[in-house]
């Protein structure tokens, strides 16, 4: 039923992390609808697994990046929702500054000819 | 807060806190299967996707304890637990083992701090080199 979805892309190690960062810079969310948020803005070309997610949400937690309360889902079920924290907005900032002189190098060595045109 | 005050409140709070990973999961799981039955699944299949997509569960609540830290102290203290209960189980043979490294680590204690003493540890008198030893022969 997901057939029709293009090859995914293998999230690179320690993009996660800023990834969540980014997704809950928008509001608490739960667990769920992170993974969710992260597939669809990507048009599901990122596909993030159980198995990294709650690994990556309570190790940022352990940071203090992000805090996590049990609150009631929209449904009215009981679901633990994560927010960021100040600490966690200062982290993201720092991340994405990195990540985007990160790939303005490796577009640099990849494309020279585009910047030689300009 | 200090990171590691959290992490040390966790590891008082860790059986909690193992339950509540667990109802966690076990949402993400319930929201998965709602999805797909959303999506036109039956109840049952909806549910069966929803586990192949988690995975192993049992590995995500590993791996996500992992993330609390304590992982290496508390696998420590199940190993010493774990050796314990195999000496209780078995103790006449626990008894040998242990007679046995007791008088094999004792002997050659004992060896070597006579061989120390007397071949390798220099007399303890000034310009030991020097000492000479005389007696008579009275044959």
């Amino acid at each position: 039923m997901r057939a029709h979805t293009p090859a995914r892309v293998e999230l690179l190690q320690g993009t996660l992390d800023l990834l969540i960062l980014r997704t809950l810079l928008t509001g608490p969310a739960h667990g769920h609808a992170i993974a969710k948020h992260i597939q669809r803005t990507s048009e599901e070309l990122l596909q993030v697994e159980t198995g990294s997610l709650y690994p990556a949400l309570h190790r940022l937690e352990a940071k203090g990046w992000i805090d996590a309360n049990w609150e009631r889902s929209n449904k009215g079920k009981r679901a633990r929702f994560y927010k960021l924290t100040p600490l966690g907005r200062r982290q993201l900032a720092t991340e994405r500054s990195k990540w985007e002189t990160l790939a303005r190098a490796i577009g640099l060595i990849l494309n020279p000819a585009d910047q030689e045109a300009q | 807060m200090n990171a590691f005050f959290r992490k040390l409140r966790w590891l008082v709070q860790r059986p909690s806190r193992a339950r509540e990973l667990q109802e966690e999961l076990r949402f993400h799981l319930e929201q998965e299967a709602e999805e797909r039955q959303d999506d036109g699944l039956t109840e049952d299949e909806a549910q069966w996707a929803a586990r192949r997509e988690i995975g192993n569960l049992a590995l995500v609540e590993e791996d996500t304890r992992a993330a609390w830290g304590w992982t290496g102290p508390e696998q420590l203290a199940r190993d010493i637990g774990y050796g314990l209960r195999q000496i209780r189980r078995n103790p006449s043979f626990s008894a040998i083992a242990i007679a046995t490294l007791a008088l094999g680590i004792g002997g050659i204690a004992a060896m070597f701090s006579a061989f120390d003493t007397v071949l390798i540890r220099p007399l303890p008198y000034t310009n030991a080199d020097r000492l000479v030893m005389i007696w008579l022969d009275m044959g």
